[in-house]
């Protein structure tokens, strides 16, 4: 079994009719408790007291933004080399989602950034780096509906998701290349994972919430892709 | 033979409609709108006038980016093209090289123009000015070529053009703007000059073929 199997729809639907339900008790079970977790049970943090609660949020959204878009790299990359459909369908079911997720990220930092920074906003590295994601999510979308037959929409964008590629190294890196207000990750490596900057009692909901969330995001993107199959078999048929 | 082309392509790019002279008359107009609304302080505009340079340059990259694939698909001089003998990439390098000559460079030409008249210490960094604004003058053309050939034979090129192009010219952007006030803070420009450069090299090497597989797609997709 290789990978094209499942480019086959029926074996996705297949796969599919598995995972949902496994990713749905995961986000029901994760999600509230991490929720509770995150916003009652860990501690404020030392400086800067509840309104590092919002990092919960964010953080994962950020991990989101970047993830989801790698994923339709991924997808583009099959999509253009062997002209899958269920690749360009991929890429309209999760590239709305990568781009509410990059919006979540930028106005939970927004919100942040005011009582922390003392501004909504700042151009620095990471910051820009985010909105032009953001910015490259939106003309990816807007290709895949500019054309009158949405194959050569599903290509257009394929080629921009992966020339746009070039900015996750840059968003990444961002905070490490240059000296920006944005903090280094916490996060950044699994040696760092196992030895964190970061309290145990903050970790926890942080991690439960980024699992969570991204199950929650897996789902949305697997319910997308099921209703563009129908839709594009639909059009197929001629109904 | 690809001599003609190339000539045959940068004619019919500016013919009868004189692009160079649009693009140097679009910098000169914009560059006078955002001095109308910034206000006519000269101190305040010697800082601002490196990054508002390059705002304008990459704005003015745009121009001339709908008909650069649009027309030759219309017609059919693109099929003709695509049967030609001449590879794919290499027209589409002739494409990216003739929208520099129509339109980046002549841009950046008003560019560095502009600033000379307007600010009195522009000459001690004339050289590091001219070669950053040509370089972010053929990038421009090469992140152009990539948009016109994505949004080939789409409904309302246009803004769509503007949605892909701008992101993709934010790093030239950058290392041109920081390259061209590196003189005023009194650090070198070697860095960013460098760091432009290196992007320029690479998007003028890739830009062709890259643009060449979009449009054989948009042309072999059913």
């Amino acid at each position: 079994m290789n990978l094209s199997y499942f480019a086959n729809p029926a074996h996705f639907e297949k796969l599919a009719k598995v995972v949902l339900p496994l990713l749905s008790t995961l986000c029901i079970i994760l999600l509230p408790v991490g929720l509770v977790d995150a916003l009652i049970i860990s501690p404020p943090d030392y400086q800067q007291g509840d309104a590092v609660r919002i990092m919960y949020v964010h953080v994962p959204s950020a991990w989101l933004s970047m993830a989801i878009y790698a994923a339709c790299g991924i997808a583009a990359i099959i999509g253009i080399v062997w002209k899958h459909t269920l690749a360009e369908l991929f890429l309209r079911a999760a590239l709305p989602v990568g781009a509410a997720a990059t919006a979540l990220c930028l106005i939970t930092g927004m919100l942040w950034g005011k009582p922390m920074w003392g501004t909504w906003w700042v151009w620095d590295a990471r910051l820009t780096s985010v909105l032009v994601l953001m910015f490259i999510y939106i003309a990816t979308i807007a290709l895949l509906d500019a054309f009158d037959r949405p194959e050569q929409g599903g290509q257009a964008a394929a080629w921009m998701t992966v020339i746009g590629l070039v900015n996750l190294p840059i968003i990444k890196y961002s905070v490490e290349w240059w000296n920006t207000l944005h903090q280094p990750s916490s996060l950044s490596s699994l040696k760092r994972m196992m030895n964190p900057a970061m309290a145990g009692d903050m970790l926890r909901p942080l991690l439960v919430m980024t699992v969570g969330l991204t199950c929650l995001a897996a789902i949305i993107v697997i319910l997308r892709l099921k209703a563009e199959m129908l839709a594009r078999k639909k059009a197929v048929k001629g109904i | 033979m690809s001599g003609v082309i190339f000539t045959r392509i940068l004619s019919r790019m500016t013919r009868g409609r004189g692009l160079q002279m649009q693009a140097l008359l679009f910098f000169v107009l914009a560059l006078a709108a955002f001095v109308f609304g910034i206000g006519a302080d000269p101190e305040q505009l010697e800082t601002l006038m490196p990054g508002l340079v390059w705002a304008i340059l990459v704005l003015a990259g745009l121009l001339g980016l709908p008909d650069l694939l649009e027309a030759d698909a219309a017609d059919g001089t693109l099929d003709d093209l695509l049967l030609s003998k001449i590879s794919l990439p290499s027209v589409m390098a002739m494409k990216m090289a003739a929208h520099a000559a129509a339109t980046t460079l002549p841009a950046a030409l008003a560019a560095l123009i502009c600033t000379s008249a307007m600010s009195p210490d522009a000459f001690k960094y004339l050289p590091q000015l001219a070669t950053g604004l040509a370089l972010g003058a053929i990038s421009f053309s090469a992140v152009g070529l990539l948009g016109a050939a994505l949004t080939l034979g789409s409904r309302r090129a246009g803004t769509l053009l503007a949605v892909i192009v701008l992101p993709l010219g934010v790093p030239p952007l950058i290392f041109g703007a920081g390259a061209a006030s590196a003189p005023l803070l009194g650090v070198s420009p070697v860095m960013p000059l460098s760091l432009l450069a290196a992007f320029t090299v690479a998007a003028i090497t890739l830009a062709p073929f890259a643009a060449a597989a979009i449009v054989r797609m948009k042309v072999t997709t059913p």
